[in-house]
């Protein structure tokens, strides 16, 4: 890219160049010495909003991050200017225009879409460098709201936010993971309310933390103009409202629907196999194809069209399945949410932007019996509500993929909306049991057979990636899982057994030989009993600061191990583990190896009830993985029952 | 100055040029064929891909066809969808350089697996990949409606190339690079193509995808006749393949047809050799006709190449001044000549400076050197102008020195028959012969020390200085003792049974000077977090090193020195009375590269390699060794291992590993002897020492 040529730069960006920069910790990549935003909101509901942002370099890293601006051009917002510059620490400056900015439509996932994401660069920058970016964009929203999104990946020393309103038009502040400032500010007699703040530190990383934007402070500025020509929302059930507005007569069925509705039914003797006949065919017959024009970010294609192509997004898969449901009598309502939990809970404020995926909850008829239904929800008017995600591919009707149980969303229902928090599914939801019957021979061989019985999201998250997989990657999945516990052995045979049927258990049986599994040491065998799988979980912070935030294991699980080993003849065991057992509270472990005959059994039970932990309860939880992990390494000797001459 | 080339990235059909001076005629319009080509029926009935079970998807057929005169690629594919999986092959994207090409005539179909085909009819659109300034990559895209297991699917368009020359690509290539979107490597310079080439690349046939096929057809044509050929210079047609086991393309005069079937799905695996040099392609491009043949290629590029670095070295008389002020006293040779080394060493070597490409330098007024003395004026160069430097600085001294060119083997090894100098034999080293000993240097590398060069200059083919060029030869590999990883390792085992302490880890030879390189222009806690991940690595999961000092990572001292303080918990494990410990506490997964019993394609390391662990442990008060396990060895010719455990106190264990890979290729037939040797350390690794406990002591495990 041509380089942009040496100029002065703005006597903001000199300024804040000037400021000293506190100590800060070493792993630092920048510090933003300002962020500052300022809207102005026009009669006609059109935003305006200017910013500046300055950095300073403090590591490599920082250059990459720091030194580009992006910013997404869509159906409702412009890019009206951009500029960059950097002064660097030999005094040199560098300055970026917009029209050196490159453009991409390119999104993961999307197949088409109109939108465009415009990044600027500033060449030359260096550890060091100051850069800054004053930007220009215009936009007008669905909903008109402003956002301040003033806590990131790097340390914020000032953060200045702005905005003006025409007369008779009412901001209200919502501080989102971050403490309301005392006393709030109040608007100026132009019509101009400013917030100033300070300080403000990194999101930093830490071992299994919740995602990012569940985490970080931002300020989101309702506005509620006087004219009712001006959408805003004041709540979720305005979003609500909004929403049915916008996908109500998609979800409308046709002919074409209604007639593919009854095919799908014929053979289904009760209203579940009717509507699980229906879910499926959305699930795995519509393929995900996403396509985003102007609005489409937002509102589905219609569902004759779906059908007709046999392809769609997340909003259009939900959209058919729900005029399929409408053709057959049965009622439903879209949940708009975010494929990371953690964004929105009960307490958030409405916003447009909360969200990122649309799925389904299926109003049950009261013939259908609950038992056994995991993703069901009783909701106190509308009565027993089955969620579906009809994107996850296998995932079926009646339980939730991993990262929507216990998320929140938004319920649309009528001409409203509501936050609902769905299930997490009891301990027997998500489950694992592994079997072994194996042979140890004298030379340290070990023989058998493995048989692993996965339910709920242990069989769904792998039945996504063998489904697609070849035989070979089948086999190679397998061998890297034993590599991690066997050091030289050879897989004989493996089978997945309904893999196609999600409704059944994923079975998975492997049979292998590990040469050398027991370790000759004098005249004992070296056995390790735990013979694969683990359950520890690193949550060692390295060293760094106490523990910031909340511990995310994902889900619930029940796991259980038994692996029988035949000892080989003439050996016994010189003396066993001591068997272990182990309550946290959010989880427990016991293990206990015993000789039964010729036989070692060892057994192990590992229950996860809460997965998402406080932060304050992190030392325990590390207490508690750690003793997992020295149990997972015990090992026990095994003798010759004859005359024992050890080395 | 040699251009950087990438071929990342565009299909061969991009790199069409229409060298010979024949006019274009008007764009043909777009083949309107009657009808699509008939399905076989082995291919309807088709349920599963027998060469590839479990495939996603077969194609069936693909065709691409390229007319010269009308400037035009057609492509045909045939694709049948075997698994859900396979379905998203239903979305068609057709990437292409707005301006320089453009797409039409786009026909799809679907023909399901039963009932009639499906002509497809929807929405095509067209979606920006990149845009910067006037420069556009665009993506045609749209989905297949209706598509089911089974179905197949035929696509076909025409790649309409508007413009002649590569000009667009190679901004393109140079705009990503600036971006760092393009693999980074340093620029060398140091070769100018002829205005008039005398050979010229002009597209690749990517024979092998990541699916298997059954059958597919290149060909080239253009249309001149006997007249148009004999005025266009002689140009005639040739071709080099890659991977291709069998089916060589038919060549006329200027025509080139291939027709190949049961083509294998392309798998990567690691430790491969660069992916290029195996998946199946083949090269297509012009020869002068005054250039006879291969040989005549390369001995009058070799010639024009070694005229070159001798009018940009000058002559030797005029820098004896310069010289004799860099060895100052030094009377030895070999000393005389590390001292011209190291001066050239502190040049600024702007082929490693990160985003100075040739417009930034251009931007930044670095001008460009064109003689030694240029070099030495300015302070600065890139690699090729520090390596004439070097070799230049050397003859003024009195050496018999020269400079070599030799195919860096980092991206692609040397094909002889591909006859393109700056793409193949793409960086420079010098040879100078000390004693009645050839010394091969690289002083363009930064910190590279006297006597290494960096392992991509290393076992590969190489031209050099000659009155008969060219003069092909193979640059000498280094053995494993020139890239050794030593570890002494001073652990404490804890009651707990964990362990503690200490490692210094010595890089010498081509291990120091990757990590050199890798870390150029980090900073501290960059490297530190990089060393830390590298230690963890080798250790149990769970451990934790901290890095305490790097020493010499900014020069081309002998070693580089890293040490760090180590935790490993609960590796020390109870066994009733006794307590077991692991022989080598190292057991982290990067130690054992091989997990899978099959591999497609031989074992290619970049260099040979040593490691050699020197480990103390000292046994807290209350536990004897017992058991320790016997020393083992294991040696052949492309690989040594051993490992010794000692009693050197009652109290201490001395533990010696030493793991060598002495070669750099091995074939695929060798690969389970290669897997098992490094399975067989494993398991030693893993071996047990067996610790009584005193009465009264108990390990104390870390839950209790």
């Amino acid at each position: 890219m041509p380089a942009a040529a040496a100029v002065k730069p703005p006597s903001w960006l000199a300024d804040e160049a000037a400021r000293p920069v506190p100590s800060l910790p070493p792993e630092t990549e920048a510090v933003i010495l300002l962020d500052e935003q300022s809207t102005v909101v026009n009669t006609k509901g059109v935003m305006t909003t200017i910013c500046r942002r300055a950095a300073r370099v403090l590591r490599p890293g920082g250059v990459e991050m720091l030194g580009r601006l992006a910013l997404a051009v869509t159906y409702d917002s412009k890019v009206k200017s951009m500029r960059g510059w950097a002064i660097n620490p030999s005094g040199s400056t560098r300055e970026a225009t917009m029209d050196q900015a490159l453009s991409s439509s390119i999104a993961p996932g999307t197949l088409y879409m109109d939108a465009k994401i415009m990044v600027l660069t500033v060449p030359e920058v260096e550890v060091g460098s100051v850069v800054g970016f004053e930007w220009k964009e215009e936009q007008k929203p669905e909903a008109i709201e402003d956002n301040c999104a003033f806590q990131g990946p790097f340390p914020v020393l000032r953060a200045h936010y702005s905005i003006s309103l025409p007369p008779g038009w009412e901001p209200h502040l919502r501080w989102i993971n971050w403490p309301p400032p005392e006393p709030g500010p109040s608007a100026s007699e132009a019509g101009t309310l400013s917030v100033d703040m300070a300080d403000i530190p990194a999101i930093a990383d830490e071992p299994l933390r919740p995602k990012e934007h569940a985490l970080a402070g931002r300020l989101l500025v309702h506005i509620k103009p006087p004219s009712p020509h001006i959408r805003s929302f004041s709540a979720w059930p305005d979003m609500g409202a909004w929403y049915a507005d916008l996908s109500g007569p998609r979800r409308v069925p046709d002919e074409a629907v209604s007639q593919m509705a009854r095919k799908l039914i014929t053979d289904s003797p009760d209203s579940l196999s009717k509507i699980r006949a229906l879910a499926e065919f959305a699930q795995k017959e519509i393929r995900y194809v996403s396509i985003r024009i102007g609005i489409g970010g937002f509102q589905p294609h219609f569902a004759a069209s779906v059908l007709a192509n046999r392809y769609g997004d997340c909003k259009d898969k939900s959209t058919l399945l729900a005029a399929l449901l409408q053709a057959v009598g049965i009622d439903s309502h879209f949940i708009i949410i975010h494929t990371d939990r953690g964004g929105v809970n009960l307490r958030s404020p409405v916003s447009l932007g909360s969200f990122n995926h649309l799925i389904l909850a299926i109003r049950l008829p009261d013939d259908v019996p609950d038992a056994g239904l995991d993703s069901l929800v009783r909701h106190p008017s509308l009565g027993q509500l089955l969620v579906f995600d009809p994107t996850m591919p296998t995932t079926p009707l009646g339980r939730l993929p991993y990262y929507l149980q216990d998320n929140t969303g938004l319920l649309v229902a009528g001409n409203s909306g509501e936050l609902l928090v769905l299930p997490r599914p009891g301990l027997e939801g998500n489950g694992i049991d592994r079997r072994g019957r194996l042979v140890l021979a004298g030379d340290g061989s070990l023989a058998g057979e493995i048989t692993e019985t996965r339910r709920g999201a242990e069989a769904d998250f792998l039945r996504y990636h063998i489904s697609a997989a070849t035989e070979a990657g089948r086999r190679k999945y397998l061998e890297t899982f034993l590599a991690r516990f066997l050091g030289s052995f050879s897989l004989q045979s493996f089978e997945f057994k309904n893999l196609e049927d999600d409704r059944r258990d994923l079975v998975v049986s492997y049979r292998f030989v590990a040469a050398g599994y027991a370790k000759r040491a004098g005249g004992y065998l070296v056995v390790r009993p735990r013979i694969l799988g683990s359950r520890a979980v690193d949550l060692d912070s390295k060293g760094k600061a106490p523990r910031r935030y909340p511990i995310d294991l994902e889900t619930t699980l029940f796991a259980r191990d038994e692996f029988t080993i035949e000892m080989p003849a003439g050996w016994t065991p010189d003396s066993l583990p001591e068997p272990i057992d182990l309550d946290s509270g959010f989880a427990a472990y016991a293990s206990r190896t015993e000789e039964s005959g010729r036989t070692l059994v060892y057994r192990r039970e590992y229950r996860l009830t809460e997965p998402l932990l406080p932060a304050d309860r992190h030392d325990e939880a590390l207490k508690f993985f750690r003793a997992v992990g020295a149990d997972e390494q015990q090992s026990l000797l095994l003798k010759t029952t004859e005359t024992r001459t050890p080395q | 100055m040699t251009r950087k080339r990438s071929r990342r990235a565009l299909p061969a059909a991009f790199a069409l040029m229409t060298i010979l001076a024949v006019p274009a005629p008007g764009r043909r319009a777009v083949a309107q064929e009657p009808s699509w080509p008939p399905i076989m029926t082995a291919d309807s009935e088709m349920k599963d891909c027998p060469h590839q079970p479990g495939a996603p998807a077969v194609i069936l057929y693909r065709e691409e066809i390229t007319d010269v005169t009308t400037r035009t690629t057609s492509v045909f594919r045939r694709l049948k969808i075997l698994t859900d999986a396979g379905l998203d092959r239903a979305n068609i994207e057709i990437p292409y350089i707005a301006g320089y090409s453009e797409i039409a005539g786009i026909e799809a179909r679907v023909v399901p697996p039963e009932g009639p085909a499906r002509e497809f009819g929807g929405q095509i659109f067209e979606k920006t990949a990149l845009r910067v300034r006037k420069m556009r990559v665009a993506v045609k895209t749209f989905a297949l409606p209706d598509v089911e297991v089974g179905s197949i699917i035929d696509t076909r368009y025409e790649v309409r190339h508007r413009k002649s020359g590569s000009s667009a690509k190679e901004k393109l290539d140079e705009i990503l690079t600036g971006l760092g979107e393009l693999e980074a490597r340093p620029e060398e310079g140091g070769f100018t193509e002829r205005k008039e080439p005398r050979a010229i690349a002009i597209g690749r046939w990517r024979v092998q995808e990541d699916l298997f096929t059954k059958k597919a057809k290149f060909a080239y044509t253009n249309k001149m006749t006997l007249i148009q050929f004999l005025l266009s210079g002689g140009w005639r047609l040739a071709w080099a393949s890659v991977g291709m086991p069998t089916g060589a393309p038919r060549i006329g005069l200027a025509s080139a047809q291939l027709e190949v079937s049961d083509i294998p799905a392309f798998d990567a695996e690691d430790y491969m050799i660069p992916e290029e040099m195996l998946r199946m392609s083949v090269d297509l491009f012009y020869i002068h006709g005054l250039v006879e043949n291969g040989e005549e290629f390369w001995k009058l590029e070799s010639a024009d190449w070694q005229k070159g670095v001798e009018r940009f070295m000058g002559k030797p008389a005029k820098l004896e001044g310069r010289t004799r002020g860099i060895v100052g006293d030094a009377t030895e040779p070999l000393d005389r000549l590390k001292r011209i080394y190291a001066s050239v060493q502190g040049l600024r070597h702007l082929s490693y400076e990160k985003g100075l490409t040739r417009a930034e330098r251009k931007e930044r007024k670095i001008k460009d050197n064109r003689s030694v003395a240029d070099v030495l004026e300015r302070g600065y160069g890139l690699r090729s102008d520090v390596t004439r430097t070097f070799v230049a600085l050397a003859r003024a001294a009195g050496f018999a020195a020269e400079v070599i060119r030799v195919a860096a083997c980092d991206n692609k090894l040397f094909r002889k028959d591909y006859l393109s100098f700056s793409e193949q034999l793409d960086s420079e080293l010098a040879l100078v012969e000390v004693g009645g000993r050839n010394y091969l240097l690289d002083p363009a590398t930064p910190f590279c020390p006297f006597g290494l060069a960096h392992w991509s200059r290393t076992n590969t083919t190489a031209v050099r200085f000659s009155d008969a060029p060219p003069a092909f030869f193979t640059t000498p590999h280094f053995p494993p003792d020139m890239a050794l990883t030593q570890r002494e390792v001073a652990l404490d085992l804890e009651p707990g049974g964990g362990l503690r302490g200490s490692v210094k880890t010595t890089y010498t030879g081509q291990e120091a000077l990757v990590r050199r390189l890798d870390n150029l222009g980090s900073d501290d806690t960059t490297r530190k977090e990089a060393f830390e991940k590298e230690m963890t690595d080798i250790l149990p999961a769970g451990s934790a090193a901290t890095l305490t000092k790097v020493e010499d990572i900014d020069r081309s001292a002998p070693a580089l020195i890293v040490r760090y303080d180590i935790v490993i918990p609960g590796l020390g494990t109870s066994a009733g009375d006794r307590t077991l410990l692991p022989v080598s506490p190292l057991l982290g997964p990067g130690r054992y590269p091989f997990r899978h019993a099959e591999r497609r394609h031989s074992v290619y390391f970049p260099y040979p390699f040593r490691e050699f662990d020197d480990i103390v442990i000292t046994l807290p008060e209350g536990l004897a060794v017992e058991v320790r396990p016997e020393p083992r060895k294991n040696q052949d010719d492309f690989s040594s291992y051993s490992l010794a455990c000692a009693l050197v106190a009652p109290n201490k264990l001395h533990i010696q590993r030493d793991l060598v890979v002495k070669k750099i290729f091995h074939p695929v037939e060798r690969y389970a002897a290669l897997k098992a040797f490094f399975d067989t350390a494993r398991s030693v690794d893993e071996g047990q020492i067996v610790l009584t406990r005193a009465p009264g002591v108990r390990l104390t495990e870390p839950h209790q």
